[in-house]
């Protein structure tokens, strides 16, 4: 091709569309980290890494996170054993229960925990202990918490697709169990559940939200770089620490990219059934245990907003909802539902159009653009929101719902990315040229039939979208001013001021709320036929 | 000459696909293009399609150049290997959409496709959603979707190896019978030599990027090519006979 035809054939539809895109995505994704980064000056960069508070929280963060880490991913091991292969009943309502805690934002958990075990906490009390959540052992529990749903979902995924027939095979040739897990399961699970790990660790290392509210003294990496810029307005100090985050996300987001989930894609001949008298009843006490913990961390925001004065008045009252509202709860949780649904909107939107141009048009270019859309994954919130600040600090968005919009678009954009990628990946590959050749254009084949038959990822994306914007505190911390506030920022303020009563209110009504939403989605669904005939999906 | 193909080749980056091919089909012939999987038969019929651009060469339909035309406006028809059904959409829908978004054949949709639905022997099924549909009737569905635009050629690119044997073998029938009753031209795509023989006029042998031979079934059987017309097409079916003719004497 000569260099005027090249140039030519950049400009026609689908390289435009691709170009546009891509500049799109690398505006609202790499820009900001690569300006954080050139924020970082030497002096700053040696004197933060040098000092010793860095020292000491990095070493705090980093022994809480390994712990917490541990400890969810055991966790979060039995449960997805416990709902793939035993025969337990409820497992519908199980999964509901577990995953609850994925609806509130972490910092309620860390408010849980107060509740619970704080000075006047309703466990203290029953027991009499002393008051020692605060510190390690509170951010510890409260990163479990928080983190092991997403370990149970990722690790019942990846025993969901196991298949039985080696171990048959390996029965009938008289292996023995433990070199069955050695030469069977191990070299299965090695993979994705280092995916796993990486995934918990980065998630749990780079959250404030628990540390901020039990840490106490026990100060973390993002409490500190929480503490520097947004509540010090120091920037580069912000960068520095922003830089270090931003290596685990890297390295988890690295390893899943030369990693692709190999181990997933197996056709399974027959799904795993094993029977002996131990396996239910230790599954009913698995999911028990850890459903009767999410239960106590929810009922403790119960008996907080609707009893009168805990602990000494338990009587019924609708006082702190009230009171909730009347210190602005009201608009700033009209704020979060309008950022959610915009963000839900054009986040859907935007993710679409990206994974058909990389799923349905391929070319050399369509690498390059899924890269961009999945990068997100490896930016923590906290990172994100400092990006952001820095760049837009003194524009006109700076303030405005706008920006908290693009930021969590940005922040959430990976996962509804990778849905919509791979349920179109999974259509008939020759629908566009079936069009070609009837005469339909590509816009009704794409409106007519790739659309419709991807309808329930979209409301997946949808509503995945809706209930991270509804709880997430990190990259919106920055961003928000008394006139965008979303209301998960209130459970910080209301804590700071020893509100308890109200923050509990506000993580009910998030709960609530996404409760809802999940609530609808699964009413779609089942009015929509998907339980029915699966095979339409 | 319904259609003429001149020299078609197909480079991709630096693999040849399709080298310097050249064959004709008359009008209402059945032409089927035999060959092993990656040889480039699909490639080349893609190309008379206009799925795919060539490096080189022409297609000629009706004395007009049609070698850059685009797909919908070649008069022609294409049945894919996997159906490509809208499974969103019932039998009914599938057939009639492409019609019904059209101003001159709006009015006529609906009953062009419940006629198509009725000469194909859906009727039962028109309002079912592919995917609750076998797979030899999903394939109807598709064949009745192509015709539906009344092309006068219609490409297929090996539409039943996905398909058991029975139905395989029923579908062939329906197939001859439609070409007679639309009078429509056929090139059929197959890496099968019994199919081959069984349903065309002509067969086009092909070897990896090159066309070898190409006459009626009776004269490749008397008078192969070459070696590898020989080994490819009449040992394979002489092997087949044998294996058979233990059981069964066709002669007698």
């Amino acid at each position: 091709m000569s260099l005027k035809q090249r140039m030519r054939s950049l400009l026609t539809g689908r390289s435009l569309s691709k170009i546009l895109i891509g500049v799109l995505l690398f505006i609202i994704i790499v820009v900001p980290i690569i300006r954080m980064l050139f924020y970082i000056d030497g002096v700053s960069f040696s004197s933060v890494l040098g000092s010793k508070q860095f020292g000491k929280n990095l070493v705090n963060s980093l022994t809480s996170t390994a712990v917490a880490t541990v400890i969810s991913i055991l966790l979060g091991y039995a449960l997805a054993w416990a709902i793939t292969r035993t025969d337990i009943k409820c497992k519908y309502l199980f999964t509901i229960l577990i995953t609850l805690p994925m609806l509130i934002p972490s910092i309620s958990h860390g408010m849980g925990l107060i509740i619970l075990f704080g000075n006047n906490g309703v466990i203290t009390r029953l027991f009499g202990a002393s008051n020692s959540i605060y510190g390690f052992w509170g951010v510890v529990v409260g990163s479990v918490l928080y983190s092991f749903p997403i370990a149970f979902i990722m690790i019942a995924d990846i025993l969901k697709y196991e298949d039985q027939s080696p171990y048959e095979a390996a029965d009938v040739l008289g292996i023995p169990k433990i070199r069955q897990f050695t030469a069977i399961t191990y070299p299965y699970i090695r993979k994705p559940m280092i995916s796993v790990i990486f995934a918990v660790f980065t998630m749990i290392v780079t959250d404030y939200g628990v540390p901020l509210s039990v840490g106490g003294k026990f100060k973390t990496l993002p409490v500190m770089l929480y503490e520097e810029a947004v509540g010090q307005l120091h920037y580069s100090t912000g960068s520095v620490i922003g830089l270090v985050l931003l290596i685990p996300a890297l390295a988890a987001f690295l390893f899943d990219l030369f990693n692709k989930d190999k181990g997933n894609t197996s056709y399974v001949q027959r799904n795993y059934h094993t029977k002996n008298k131990w396996r239910d009843p230790v599954g009913y006490a698995v999911v028990g245990i850890s459903s009767l913990m999410v239960i106590l961390v929810v009922f403790s925001f119960v008996i907080q907003a609707f009893a009168k004065s805990y602990p000494r008045d338990l009587s019924f009252t609708l006082e702190h909802f009230g009171n909730t509202f009347s210190k602005n709860g009201g608009k700033f949780l009209g704020n979060s539902v309008i950022i959610a649904l915009l963000t839900s909107v054009f986040g859907v939107a935007v993710a679409t159009m990206t994974a058909y141009l990389t799923a349905r048009m391929k070319s050399r270019s369509s690498r390059l653009l899924h890269l961009m859309a999945i990068v997100s994954l490896a930016i923590p919130g906290l990172v994100l929101g400092l990006s952001y600040i820095i760049v837009f600090k003194k524009s006109f968005f700076y303030g405005t719902i706008a920006i908290l919009v693009l930021v969590n678009t940005v922040h959430f954009f990976a996962s509804p990315y990778l849905m919509i990628y791979n349920a179109f990946g999974k259509l008939n590959e020759n629908l566009e040229e079936v069009g070609q050749i009837l005469g339909i254009s590509r816009m009704r084949i794409i409106f007519n039939v790739i659309v419709p038959q991807s309808k329930y990822t979209l409301i997946e994306m949808f509503s995945y979208f809706f209930v991270n914007c509804m709880m997430t505190i990190s990259a919106v911390s920055f961003l928000a001013t008394p006139n965008n506030k979303p209301v998960s920022l209130l459970i910080n303020q209301f804590e700071t001021y020893n509100m308890m009563e109200c923050a509990a209110v506000v993580a009910l009504l998030i709960l609530a709320i996404n409760m809802l939403m999940k609530g609808i989605v699964y009413l779609i669904k089942v009015i929509g036929g998907k339980y029915v005939d699966k095979k339409a999906v | 000459m319904k259609l003429e193909v001149i020299n078609l080749s197909k480079t991709f980056d630096t693999k040849e696909a399709v080298r310097s091919v050249s064959f004709g089909v008359e009008e209402g012939e059945f032409l089927s293009i035999l060959g092993p999987s990656g040889c480039g038969k699909t490639t080349l019929l893609r190309m008379l399609i206009g799925l795919i651009t060539p490096s080189s060469g022409q297609v000629i339909k009706d004395g007009v150049d049609i070698t850059n035309a685009p797909p919908s406006k070649r008069k022609m028809g294409f049945v894919f290997q996997n159906y490509a059904l809208f499974e969103n959409m019932t039998v009914l829908e599938n057939i009639e959409y492409a019609l019904k978004i059209k101003k001159e054949t709006k009015d006529i949709a609906r009953s062009t496709a419940l006629d198509l639905i009725e000469k194909m022997g859906l009727t039962e099924h028109k309002d079912k959603k592919p995917y609750s549909l076998s797979g030899g009737q999903q394939q109807r569905v598709a064949i009745a979707r192509t015709l539906a635009l009344n092309p006068d050629v219609i490409l297929f690119d090996e539409p039943m190896s996905a398909l058991d044997v029975a139905t395989r073998l029923a579908l062939r029938k329906e197939l001859k019978e439609i070409q007679k009753e639309f009078n429509t031209t056929m090139i059929y795509i197959t890496h099968d030599q019994e199919e081959a023989f069984a349903m065309s006029d002509k067969i086009l042998v092909m070897d990896t990027a090159v066309a070898v031979q190409m006459d009626t079934p009776e004269n490749i059987i008397k008078h192969p090519a070459n070696e590898y017309v020989q080994n490819f097409v009449v040992e394979n079916l002489k092997i087949k006979i044998e294996s058979l003719s233990k059981y069964i004497n066709v002669s007698e």
